[in-house]
């Protein structure tokens, strides 16, 4: 292009030309003008809110995504866990064993379920709408595990009352008895459904699994003598250290909208 | 520090804190541009610099992250001045034998700070040079461009730059070798 020595005299020559320093007050002015400019996100960011109206956009949040979820969902997770409350009484009623509680082995794997038809093209046709909403769509997917969550814990508690008081369980315990496996099983179909974005095979990994939990603690299989009883009391702390960890990683995964959202909209 | 971009793409998601380090960086080097662009006129260079920096948070949506904003901010910048004297009409024609005694008195040059005549030949020998071959040389010169930045901000190919350039630089030193500068 040019040698250096051109280079060289071309530059000394140019130097002789000093540009002005710039003028304090045009460059005032100029934040000023730029202050008044709307950003893009001025006009669909949320303006601060007391507490009160955060819980109130929480409860919004929360109710639009009832009116979204399958209506199936809750008339199942109803049916399921009443059916196992009853089949615990009729159980206990017939030969006095607490060993074995249906509603431990249903409560998770309704939750698991519903859990895992969260989102997906098939379930949720209304997600592509949503994810054009300022709202992010890792909120509504967080609103929608609380909702469903919630509703099974709420029914669960119940039956467990209900079993308390007709069946001498201990509360404490029976609640403790399902509500760890519930958040692990409820924790990994969250994981699984960020990751496959599929319910169904989001469900039969779950199932799976839970099948394999439930017949190592209660049927004794020698076949799967190998694999730790993940149900028995001892192994609580580390069901509830691997349920926190499947939901941070399920959460970090879910950060990258692309994840989960790839399929709806791209 | 943070990267121009990495600012830019806040104040695209609505980070106002974000615009201030950006002027605080570019507006001095970008007064020096428009200075140098507008021949020496200081008032209208600070004109161009403001609508320049309007135009580019206004329309801060269209800025491509990560692509330089630099660039980006120059090309706004260099659309402003030549629209300018589109619009106005106000574009010197290249005059090679331009030179301070030629400036009427109403000659938007700043007066005071042209340091003599070596600064005024300076001026007249870019003056004499057509505007997409001056605009090259002022930025690869005085705003310390890289070539590539320049085919970036003027969106022309890298060839185009080193052709422009190439003769942008002839053509000076023929003007220096007239005012018997240099060698």
């Amino acid at each position: 292009m040019t040698n250096h020595q051109d280079d060289h005299d071309i530059r000394a020559f140019l130097d002789r030309w000093h540009a002005p320093a710039p003028d304090p007050a045009a460059k005032a002015r100029l934040i000023d003008s730029l202050n008044t400019v709307p950003l893009p996100a001025a006009w669909i960011g949320a303006p601060t809110l007391s507490a009160r109206a955060r819980v109130r956009q929480a409860w919004l949040l929360v109710r639009s995504q009832m009116r979204i979820v399958n209506p199936i969902t809750w008339i199942a997770s109803l049916l399921v866990i009443a059916f196992g409350v009853l089949v615990t009484l009729a159980i206990h009623q017939m030969d006095g064993a607490a060993g074995m509680i249906p509603l431990v082995i249903v409560a998770p794997i309704v939750t698991a379920v519903g859990v895992a038809f969260l989102y997906g093209e098939e379930v949720d046709p209304a997600l592509e709408l949503q994810l054009a909403t300022p709202i992010s769509p890792l909120l509504i997917l967080l609103a929608r595990l609380a909702l469903l969550f919630g509703f099974d814990l709420i029914l669960s508690l119940i039956g467990s009352v209900i079993l308390a008081g007709a069946a001498d369980f201990a509360l404490g315990s029976l609640i403790v008895s399902w509500l760890v496996p519930m958040t692990f099983l409820s924790a990994v179909a969250f994981l699984l459904s960020v990751l496959f974005f599929d319910p169904l095979q989001s469900v039969l990994i779950a199932l799976t699994a839970w099948t394999g939990i439930v017949l190592r603690h209660f049927a004794n299989f020698e076949a799967l003598g190998g694999i730790p009883d993940v149900l028995a009391v001892s192994a609580r702390p580390i069901l509830i250290a691997a349920a926190l960890i499947a939901v941070i990683v399920a959460l970090r995964l879910a950060e990258r909208d692309e994840r989960f959202t790839r399929k709806d909209t791209l | 520090m943070i990267a121009d971009e990495t600012l830019a793409r806040r104040v695209q998601n609505g980070d106002r804190l974000a615009v201030d380090p950006l002027v605080e960086r570019h507006y001095s080097p970008l007064i020096g541009y428009l200075y140098r662009m507008t021949g020496g006129d200081r008032a209208l260079a600070e004109d161009l610099a403001h609508e320049t920096f309007m135009r580019a948070i206004t329309n801060i949506a269209q800025y491509q992250h990560p692509r330089p904003f630099k660039a980006w901010l120059y090309a706004i910048a260099t659309n402003a001045a030549r629209n300018h004297y589109k619009s106005a009409d106000q574009r010197r024609t290249a005059n090679t034998d331009h030179d301070l005694d030629d400036v009427p008195d109403d000659h938007p040059i700043d007066a005071p700070l042209i340091e003599g005549e070596e600064a005024a030949a300076v001026i007249a020998a870019l003056d004499a040079l057509p505007d997409h071959q001056r605009e090259v040389v002022l930025l690869y010169y005085y705003q310390q461009f890289s070539l590539q930045e320049i085919a970036e901000t003027l969106h022309i190919p890298l060839g185009t730059v080193k052709s422009r350039l190439s003769i942008g630089i002839s053509r000076l030193r023929e003007r220096m070798k007239a005012m018997d500068y240099g060698r």
